[in-house]
């Protein structure tokens, strides 16, 4: 009799991941709709019936403003606006998670290290990330892009500098909590090692705080994107580049404000969009 | 008329699953004075029947129907102000977690005198007297200077002295008690509990006591009602709950707690299957059914029950009672002792883990000794601090000792961290955490350490294998092979520690080191799963040694004890030596601190004054002299006490020779 029928023992109740409950907020869900807008429209920029973007269309020129053929307009070379700002949409899509990638990457590696091993590691590289840190991220930037050239390539290698610090500074704090987790114990148990602790033990669990950030960090970059292109550090023309429209406009700004407008809305609706995602996602982790 | 009347009260909460009604049902009255204890384990619904009473209900809460009527006014319709008037002056609630309940950053004495000043607007002058006359009433030696000290300067238990002192400082009618003791060690519980009554002698205060401890409420209340699934089912006099339980659930509840004198061979424990249904999904029949094991289906499934007089002010709230056996008959115990040769598997030999500090010196763990016979249950005990969790830490390799040697399995493993051991002596020695919701890890379906382990420890290769294996151990604790794929969220607390005895019994361990594995579930759980424990480490032969600090627990599974006090052993041997006199004097407190769940037995009442000292700072000669009832002399400060030894293996480390310590009566002792 004793320690019998606990099978009518019934599981609490389950509640699934914050992934797969994101069509609960709203907030999320409007940030998730804005970003797959500019998703779809940069997937689908090479089929869409648009004149190429780097295209002179001189007889348009005179008179800049949207018309049947040009439904954006032109910019002050002609070329037209909408396409543009779709085929630039691509780069800033593209670039932006995968620079964002390669920061978590290098990130959640130096988190993990100095939160598992602490002393000297963790004052390694808790200290080089108080040096990235205290610089003003912007001109971090410009020193670093001023340097090794703007492309494609550099603007991720400048993200991953700026943003790593950051990421393993969160990384770090959710490590040296777990560490504390008796799951923790149970696995130096089983004579785990130390690689298997971090990546499979304790690296899953950090994922609730990371994927808010993730989206936030998203939006940071699209701002970085776009300030570099206006400094002039961003993809080298005639690539369409957001941040290089506004600067390119900026000096007909009175005359022609659609030409530097409508990037900027673009910019702005693209960061909106994953601030909203990330906002939708602390809410719903903090409603656990 | 009554105090405190509620009347068919319902609770209900707005969720995203809908309308939730946390307490379908309710009434209950408590007179002037009176002291009624509510017991019942998570999820019945207590905590939401405080809030209801002192009106914070949240956003997401409502009482749709029913009335709280206190001296006469309705709470549940009250105005914020009407209740902001009454809370805190009528009535006063005293939670379970002293440190939260203070504000850290203002003093005791600036915390104390608000109560006056804003309930009735004396002056600082006036508060602060008041402030100071109650801190004495709590018995805190030099109020003066408590009433200058921040919270964080308290120990827990002065901690909640202070929170007993803010709530009668407005002299209330009515003071609701929510689980006061719950995170206090049994010695500082026992006092708080002594105080309580001394205090309702003295202010005429009516307690309202909820506890999931029976034994705590045996000490405390004169009537006591038991609560299952939101609605009250047993209401009674105390002496005669015990004596004479009426509900299935109440008798469960009984039969799940390990009673003085009683042991795993004599009387095993007997769990109630099941758990507790989550709110408003219970029968509404009666709540208890799905658990029940005298439910008859067109009886109990009919129409909700009523509560029933069955004579003597005993209601109960079951349609059955009077079917039901006189006595639940407890499972005839045929195991009897299995054979015991005398082979010791663990012996530590003054082990000593010591923490520098700066220049000084934390002495957690001071020459140990202890050993473990094959196959037997080796308990240690001790409070918070007497450095037991060190012990098992180092005995798992998850610490390593500074000093001393720990033969296992004919290696000496003081100094080899779990790392450095090989394969077989980590799947030898294996452990149970305390947590049951950090034992596993929350991103991995509960299958996959299992499967783990017996690939980590060899005992298993191949998918085919490992697959069998894992539904061969989820066997092994009682779990149906599904739950394999599950997370750990989805399990409740006790299914979770099966997962983990599952996982340290998947290496076939020689040596179980159990920390505290059940402290943190419900009692009809606990049950189960220390019956489960006993079971498997039984029919293995495993060695269990069991780190507890619960007395009554420890009686009903240990072969041999160890009682701890500050890192140092004070005591061993035998459990029926260590539960009989000779004591040394501070398992006698420890065993006079024990609320025990049966009015019946006389408890001798020791009451040990003051902290444990630190242990950075350790007494030179006895560790236990500074508080020791019984203490000789200034031979206790300076000189270490020597080992008496008594028969059996029983061991005694005091100044005061074995006849003395013999001549004291039995701490427990039947009333009649």
């Amino acid at each position: 009799m004793p320690a019998s029928l606990p099978s009518t023992e019934t599981a609490g109740r389950a509640t699934p991941g914050i992934l797969r409950r994101l069509p609960t907020s709203g907030v999320a869900m409007v940030g998730l709709g804005i970003v797959l807008f500019w998703v779809v429209l940069a997937l689908l920029a090479p089929v869409l019936p648009m004149p190429d973007p780097n295209k002179s269309d001189y007889a348009a020129m005179s008179a800049p403003f949207s018309s049947a053929k040009h439904w954006l307009g032109v910019d002050s070379l002609g070329r037209d606006l909408m396409s543009r700002i779709i085929w630039g949409g691509r780069t800033v899509l593209a670039v932006a998670p995968l620079a964002v990638l390669a920061a978590y990457t290098v990130g959640c590696i130096m988190g993990l290290l100095a939160g598992y091993y602490r002393g000297w590691v963790d004052t390694l590289v808790s200290r080089a990330s108080d040096v990235i840190l205290s610089f003003p991220v912007i001109v971090l930037y410009v020193i670093l892009i001023a340097n090794i050239g703007p492309s494609a390539l550099n603007i991720v290698v400048a993200v991953v500098l700026a943003s790593s610090p950051g990421i393993a500074r969160i990384v770090r704090g959710l490590v040296l909590s777990l560490m504390h987790q008796e799951f923790v114990a149970a696995a130096y148990m089983r004579r785990e090692s130390d690689i298997f602790v971090m990546v499979i033990e304790l690296l899953p669990n950090c994922r609730g705080p990371l994927i808010t950030d993730f989206c936030l960090r998203l939006g940071y970059t699209t701002i970085t994107i776009g300030t570099l292109g206006f400094l002039g550090l961003g993809l080298p023309p005639p690539n369409p580049d957001w941040g290089g429209m506004v600067k390119q406009a900026t000096a007909m700004i009175t005359v022609f404000p659609h030409m530097s407008l409508y990037p900027t809305v673009a910019l702005v609706s693209l960061i909106l969009g994953f601030n909203l995602l990330a906002d939708g996602l602390t809410e719903l982790s903090q409603a656990d | 008329m009554a105090l405190l009347s509620i009347r068919d009260l319902r609770v209900e909460y707005r969720t995203s699953r809908g309308t939730v009604a946390a307490i379908p049902d309710f009434s209950l009255d408590i007179g002037a004075g009176e002291s009624f204890g509510l017991v019942g384990e998570s999820g019945c619904g207590k905590s939401t029947l405080i809030m209801a009473i002192m009106g914070y209900m949240g956003r997401n809460g409502g009482m749709p129907r029913g009335q709280i009527l206190f001296e006469g006014k309705d709470l549940a319709r009250a105005t914020p102000e009407e209740l902001r008037a009454i809370r805190g002056g009528r009535i006063a609630i005293v939670y379970q977690e002293p440190a939260t309940a203070l504000n850290p950053s203002l003093t005791i004495g600036q915390q104390l005198m608000e109560v006056p000043i804003a309930h009735t607007g004396a002056s600082q002058r006036e508060a602060r007297a008041a402030a100071a006359r109650v801190l004495q009433d709590v018995h805190l030696p030099d109020p003066d200077s408590v009433m200058r000290r921040y919270p964080h300067q308290l120990s827990g238990g002065q901690k909640q002295r202070v929170v007993i002192a803010m709530a009668l400082l407005a002299n209330p009618a009515l003071l609701l008690l929510d689980e006061p003791t719950t995170g206090l060690d049994v010695t500082v519980e026992a006092t708080v509990l002594d105080l309580l009554n001394e205090l309702r002698q003295k202010y005429g205060t009516a307690l309202f006591y909820i506890s999931h401890n029976l034994g705590v409420i045996a000490q405390v209340c004169d009537r006591i009602g038991v609560m299952y699934a939101g609605r009250l089912v047993e209401d009674a006099p105390a002496a005669e709950l015990f004596a004479h339980p009426r509900h299935p659930y109440t008798r469960g509840l009984l039969a799940s707690l390990p009673r003085p004198g009683a042991d795993k061979h004599s009387h095993p424990l007997v769990s109630i299957p099941g758990v507790v249904p989550s709110a408003g999904r219970a029968p509404e029949s009666c709540g208890f059914l799905t658990r029940c094991g005298f439910a008859t289906p067109g009886v109990c499934d009919a129409a909700p029950v009523a509560m029933i007089d069955s004579g003597a002010g005993h209601l109960v709230r079951c349609a059955r009672w009077q079917d039901l056996p006189a006595e639940q008959v407890a499972a005839a115990a045929t195991r009897g002792a299995a054979v015991r040769e005398s082979d010791v598997v663990m012996d530590a030999h003054d082990i000593s883990r010591v923490f520098p500090v700066g220049r000084r010196k934390l002495l957690a763990n001071d020459r140990l000794n202890m050993a473990a016979q094959r196959g037997h249950v080796l308990a240690v005990v001790g409070e918070s601090g007497s450095g037991k969790s060190t012990f098992a830490k180092v005995l798992a390799g998850l610490d390593t000792a500074t000093g001393g040697k720990l033969r296992v399995m004919g290696a000496d493993l003081a100094s080899v961290p779990v790392r450095r051991r090989t394969p077989q002596q980590v799947a030898a020695i294996q452990m149970v955490f305390q947590n049951p919701d950090g034992t596993l890890n929350p991103s991995h379906p509960v299958g996959w350490p299992l499967a783990r382990a017996l690939r980590k420890f060899g005992i298993a290769s191949g998918k085919a294998d490992i697959e069998k294996r894992v539904t061969a151990l989820l066997d092994m604790v009682r779990l149906p092979p599904s739950l394999r794929h599950a997370l750990p969220r989805q399990l409740s607390g006790g299914q979770k520690q099966r997962i983990a005895i599952a996982r340290a019994f998947a290496g076939n361990p020689e040596l179980l080191v159990a920390d505290e594995p059940v402290s943190a579930l419900d009692v009809s759980v606990q049950a189960a799963v220390i019956n489960l424990l006993l079971r498997i480490q039984e029919e293995q032969g495993t060695t269990l040694v069991f780190i507890s600090h619960d007395l009554g627990l420890v009686r009903y599974l240990a072969d041999e004890v160890v009682v701890m006090y500050l890192g140092q052993v004070m005591e061993a041997g035998p459990t029926a030596a260590i539960f009989e006199p000779p004591y040394h004097p501070y398992t006698e407190a420890l065993l006079s601190a024990v609320p025990v769940p049966d009015p019946s037995i006389r408890t001798k009442r020791i009451r040990l004054q003051g902290e444990i000292p630190s242990p950075l700072n350790v007494p030179a000669g006895c560790r236990f002299a500074t508080r020791c009832p019984r203490k000789l002399g200034t031979i206790c400060d300076t000189t270490p006490p020597p080992r008496r030894d008594n028969r059996d293996g029983h061991v005694i480390h005091c100044h005061i020779p074995l006849e003395q310590l013999a001549e004291v009566e039995p701490v427990f002792r039947h009333a009649s």
